[in-house]
This record gives C-alpha cells, structure tokens and sequence, in this order.
C-alpha cells in the first residue's frame, strides 16, 4: 500500500508539473462547478415556481365561488411533479415530458411544459447539466490522465528500473489506479455538498433523497472506475501512450456518442410509437364505438339508464330519487378513464420498453446502463414520470367523480340546478404527491444493474490481464 | 556477490545465453563485451529476474533469482543504457521517489548526501531532470544504489553516448562504488573505456563467454586484438 501511495503521489506531481494535464484538471473542476451551481439554481427556480404555481392554483380552486359542480370540475387544476434535489443532478427526460399535467374531466392528459420544446436548437446543443459533466467530461478526464500511467513508463524506460527496485505489476497497477482515483474527489465533494445541502434545506426530500444522492455518488465512482480500469488495461496493451491516447479517445466517443445513438436506434426499431393525433384518435374511437363488446356510446347509454332505473325502482328518469346527470357522468367517466388507462398504460408500456431496448446498444460502452440508473435515482426516468402521471391521473379521477357524485346527491330526476360553493371546492383535498422510495426506482433496474456489473467486472479484468502482461515486457 | 552456473536462455531455438558460469566477488568490476546478440543484456535480465533461466543458476549474494526474484533485487541496482527519469520532477525528487518504491530511506539529509557521493552538483539536485545530461541521470541512479546499500550492481550499455570527459568521471564514480565493495558487472561495447573500470574482462559471442581474464594483464592492443579475434572470427 505504501508503495501504491508512493506511486500514486509521484503521478500527482508529475501532473503538477505537467501543465497539460494540470490544465484539464482544472477545467474539468471548473464546468462541474458551474454545471453544478447552474443546475442548483434552476432547480431552486423551479421549485420557487412550482410552490407558488400550486398554490396560486389551489386558491383559484378554493375561491371559484357558486356554480354547476361539473363547471367547477372543468375549471380544471394544474399539477407538478417536484423536482426533488436529485433531480438536478440528472433532469433525466424531465426536459421532454414535461412536469405538470393539466387536470379536467372526461380526458387525460399527457403532460405540458416541457422545457425542451421551449428551447432553441442551439440551446439543446449547449445543455450541458451536471449529468453531461459526470458522463461525458469526467471520463475524458480519465482519459486524458490514464493514457500514459503504464505506456508512458514502458515507453520512457521507468518501468524497467520501477521493476527492477521490485515494483510489481500489481503493485504498479495499485499505484496507478490510486492516482487516478484523485478524478473522484471533485465529483465526490460535489456528491458531499450535495447531501450537505439535502440534509439542511427545507423539503428538500429528506432520507429517500439523501439515499438517492448517496447512491449516485456511488454509481458515478463504479462508472468513473470501469474508465479508469479500461484507462490502465489499454496503456498497459499500447505500443505507445499517443496510441493509447488514441485508443481511448475512439473508446470515449463509442461510449458517449454512437452508444446513445444506437441506442435510440435500435428502441425505435425495435417499439414503435403511435403519433399524437393517432393516439388519441384511438382513445376517441373506443370511446365512441366501445372496447371489445361493450357496445358504442349510445347502447352503453341505453344499459346504464336501463340499469339506474331498475335500481331505483322507478320507469321514468323524471322520477328518479337522484339526479340523473351526476350519475350519467360517473359513468361515462369511469367508461371514458378506462378506455384511457388502456391506452396510456399501452404507451407507458411502449416507452419502457423503448427505454429497456436501449440498453441493447450497452455493447458500446457502459454510458447507457449507467444513464438509466442515474435517471432512475434522480427520479426523473420514464418509470418516475409515468409514476407521478398515475398518481395526477387517480387524483382527476377523484375530484371530478366527486363533483359528479355531488351534482347526483344534491339534484333529483333530470333537474340539474344544484349549484356548489366555495366550502365544497375547499373539501376538495388538494394533490399530494407522494414520490416513490429508492428501492423502488432501482427495482425495475435489473437489466440495468446487470450490465454495469458486467461492464465493471469486464473492465477490472481487462486492466489486470494488461498489468499481468508487463511483467513479461521489462 | 554475483554467481551464474551453466546459466541458459533459449527462445524458441535459439540460444541467446549458453551455459554461462561465472562468479563476481565484491570489489570486483567485471566487463562483458561483446557485439549485439551476444548475450549481454540476457545475462543482465537473467540476474534481474526478469527472465527465467531455461537452465543453470543466477545468485545474487547467494539468493536464488528465479526462486526469489524480490530477494535478489533487494541485493542489487541496475543503471540501464538511458537512466529513465521522472522529467517533470527534479533529482532529488525522483531519488526520493524511486527510494521510497524499494522500500529505501527518503528523509532529505540522506537523500542529498547520496546524490552528492555519486558527484552530482549541489545546484542540480532541485532542478527538474528534464534539463540534465545522460552522465547527471546515471549519478542520480547510482546515488539510488548507494542509498540502497546495495551489494551488486549491474550496468547495461553505461558509457554509449558519454563524452571522453563524462565518461572518465563515470569510470572514477565506478571505481568508487568498487572501493565501497560492490560487485559490478558491466554489459558494455566500449573497447576504448573498458579497461579504465573493469578488473576482469570477458567476451561473449553467440551465447557463450568465449574468453575472460584480468584486466590488468591485458594492454588497450591485445585487448583489441583478442575482441577482434574472437568476434572478428564469427563473421
């Protein structure tokens, strides 16, 4: 261990004095930092807007004064999904699907304000998150300082006379992963603020959060060392550190560019997704004309007033002790959100498997699997957003069948005059969304997980069988 | 100090070191010369261990090479053709750097004094290596083995590329690391230095010491002419 740290230490001055590599240090520190402050303060932004979105909304609800229960219910509520502290470490596909959905009866929604359609293209081009820093720049970084760790001796001679003071191949690999690891510690004092500040701000997600955090910091150090493993393993095969440079760079651009492009490819190839105007032409469609045999609107409308009749023991719907609309329209809607839990569950289905098929393209680098975890922890994956939209989905359920129930309860027969108030609206209880547990984002993850440990084990093994080679090249 | 019994290496077919025997007492500067392909630089891994023998023995103060290379080692220093240094340290850094790997003392006092007793000059010991001369890179590795205290040394190629005036001090520092009792054998083609530094002589062709004797027997011409006898007779 001695001599790992004393190897270790010689490569951290040898950084020092080589300006180069102190200089991709230092920038690499540098764009974390302003990813990470950068990242902070938007998020701080959203959570400010959030709160006060809610609660500006939740007032206008309250205060909607007297009128039909069913007006009130179409007044319509917007619902956000929180952007936890995770979340700015990785926004994940919040970008593109967007964290509130517009809450109203007969229909779900899909999501809206979705930054990324707000965004030029060249501001796409220039978002470069904390996420972006973690997966694209610091692995360059051990890139640009693993190169040379064993090619660079070979090729100088140091390795001749470290082996012959009795520097094993192993010890050197000890050595040389130890000064490596020093890429971690700006990552991990960023993953130290981060908790620092998720343990002191105010609903900031308490310990799923700080689990979450922790977790990440883990993953994005077995990330960083399956680089650092693939860093020694190839310096150790190179001719020569320029080829080893090479080499590495060809590996840093399969990992960071073909692999999520491949990957894309291949979800696309694999599951096809409906347009909008398709999706919810079909959702229309069953509405009108029935699932399976459950016959169009009008016969479904026939056997619901047939039934409610009989129920009531009455043979006209003027004589019915409850007012037939309320009940009309707890049908229809509970009709109209099963037909549309069948599609969204459909395209909720489609866009994990899509997500899943994407790691097929894990072959080029460990970035996808990794990319997936990191979402999955931030709480910003696909699983996440489909979560929050379930829970927006139960929630318009509820509210809107409770005007219907009320329009039902306070009218009698076909009248429809009962009017609700601002205690009615106030009885309402407000969203309160209830983010899943760490266990349960990393549940889903198997595959995931699976090739990370691969690419880990895989790496590990590549650098050792390098490093066992030297002792035949003294 | 140094013993090779009826020490071999083939690779594949060919013979590059065949059954050499040999014994280095300290004090003693032997010379192995001889054109490429002699089996100079093989005897020299040999006794680093970084070759196993195909047969015979390689000791290193009696410690077995192959069965303990770490021991052997531990016994020796090794100055190769070019001394590779740390360019961006300075020498003492590297000294402090390579002594602490073998397990060497590294508190500054010592470190300085031993860069001094291998004649580096004082103003160069903090300046970065990537400025010194080949002979300032040798006296920073024999500064390592005087630290060390070891008790063999082994040279590969020392004097190529050192000028008459580094050269002559290179054969001062060698004479002083014989006087600390040292055993040092040398893999050199250097006719013209050779008998400034070694005791005994040896030449080498195709695998095999072909001849040895002392060098204090021998004048610069019949040196000359047994080499070129005996290479000169191969071509």
């Amino acid at each position: 261990m001695k001599r790992a740290v004393a190897i270790a230490a010689k490569d951290l001055r040898e950084a020092a004095g080589d300006g180069r590599a102190l200089l991709a240090w230092a920038l690499a520190v540098a764009v974390l930092l302003v990813a990470a402050l950068q990242g902070w303060a938007t998020q701080r932004q959203a959570e400010a807007e959030r709160t006060e979105v809610s609660a500006r909304v939740r007032a206008q609800w309250e205060t909607q004064g007297d009128k039909n229960p069913h007006a009130g219910a179409h007044f319509g509520q917007y619902v956000f999904q929180s952007a936890g502290l995770a979340a700015f470490i990785d926004p994940g596909v919040s970008a593109e699907a967007g964290r509130a959905i517009w809450l109203d009866p007969h229909r779900r929604n899909l999501a809206r304000f979705k930054p990324a359609e707000d965004q030029s293209p060249a501001a796409r081009l220039a978002r470069g998150g904390v996420d972006a820093v973690l997966q694209w720049v610091l692995p360059l970084l051990v890139v640009l300082l693993g190169f040379g760790a064993v090619a660079g001796e070979r090729e100088a001679g140091t390795w001749r006379l470290l082996a012959s003071l009795g520097v094993t191949p192993g010890r050197l690999f000890a050595g040389k992963l130890t000064g490596l690891g020093l890429v971690l510690v700006p990552m991990l004092a960023f993953f130290g603020a981060a908790l620092a500040l998720a343990a002191v701000q105010e609903g900031a997600g308490g310990p799923d959060t700080l689990a979450r955090i922790a977790l990440l910091a883990g993953l994005y150090t077995l990330y960083l060392a399956i680089f650092g493993f693939i860093a020694l393993g190839v310096s150790a095969r190179a001719a020569s550190a320029s080829r080893s440079l090479a080499l590495l760079l060809v590996l840093w651009g399969l990992n960071g560019f073909v692999a999520p492009r491949l990957g894309s490819a291949i979800a696309e190839a694999a599951v096809s997704l409906p347009s909008s105007e398709q999706f919810h032409a079909a959702i229309h469609h069953d509405i009108q004309h029935g699932m399976d045999q459950d016959g169009d609107a009008d016969a479904r409308y026939q056997r619901f007033l047939a039934a409610t009749l009989e129920k009531y023991r009455v043979s006209r719907a003027e004589d019915l002790p409850v007012g037939l609309r309320g009940l009309r329209l707890l049908d229809n809607d509970g009709y109209s959100a099963r037909v549309h839990e069948k599609h969204f569950n459909a395209l909720e289905d489609r866009f994990i498997a899509q997500a899943d098929w994407q790691l097929a393209a894990s072959l080029a680098g460990p970035l996808l699997p990794v990319r997936t975890l990191s979402q999955a922890l931030a709480g910003t994956d696909i699983r996440h957003h489909a979560h929050f939209a379930r829970a927006a989905e139960a929630y318009r359920r509820g509210f809107v069948d409770a005007t219907s129930e009320r329009i039902a309860q306070h009218n009698a027969g076909t009248v429809n005059t009962a009017l609700a108030d601002n205690t009615f609206w106030k009885s309402l209880p407000p969203f309160d969304y209830q983010p899943p547990a760490w266990t349960w984002a990393l549940a889903g993850q198997w595959r995931a997980l699976a090739l990370l440990a691969v690419w880990l084990l895989g790496a590990a093994w590549f650098a050792v069988s390098g490093f066992k080679r030297l002792a035949r090249e003294v | 100090m140094l013993q090779a019994t009826q020490l071999s290496k083939r690779f594949g077919d060919h013979p590059a070191l065949d059954a050499l025997t040999l014994s280095i007492a300290p004090g003693e500067v032997f010379c192995l010369l001889g054109p490429n392909g002699a089996g100079k630089t093989t005897t020299i891994n040999l006794f680093l261990g970084f070759l196993a023998p195909t047969q015979g023995l390689a000791r290193v103060d009696g410690q077995d090479v192959a069965a303990d290379p770490d021991a052997a080692r531990a016994r020796l220093s090794y100055l190769p053709e070019q001394v590779a240094l740390y360019p961006h340290l300075s020498g003492l850094e590297n000294l402090r750097f390579f002594a602490g790997v073998s397990g060497a003392a590294t508190d500054a006092p010592t470190l300085r004094q031993c860069l001094a007793d291998a004649g580096l000059q004082r103003d160069a010991f903090d300046r970065r290596v990537s400025g010194y001369s080949k002979g300032m890179r040798q006296k920073v590795a024999v500064a390592l083995a005087l630290l060390r205290a070891s008790k063999a040394l082994l040279l590969d190629e020392p004097t190529s590329g050192l000028d008459p005036q580094a050269s002559r001090e290179f054969a001062g520092l060698i004479g002083r690391l014989r006087e600390r009792g040292l055993a040092v054998l040398m893999a050199t083609h250097d006719l013209i230095h050779v008998k400034d530094v070694a005791t005994r002589i040896g030449i080498m062709k195709a695998g095999r010491l072909v001849t040895e004797f002392a060098a204090a027997d021998v004048s610069h011409e019949q040196l000359q002419q047994a080499y070129l006898d005996q290479i000169g007779g191969a071509a």
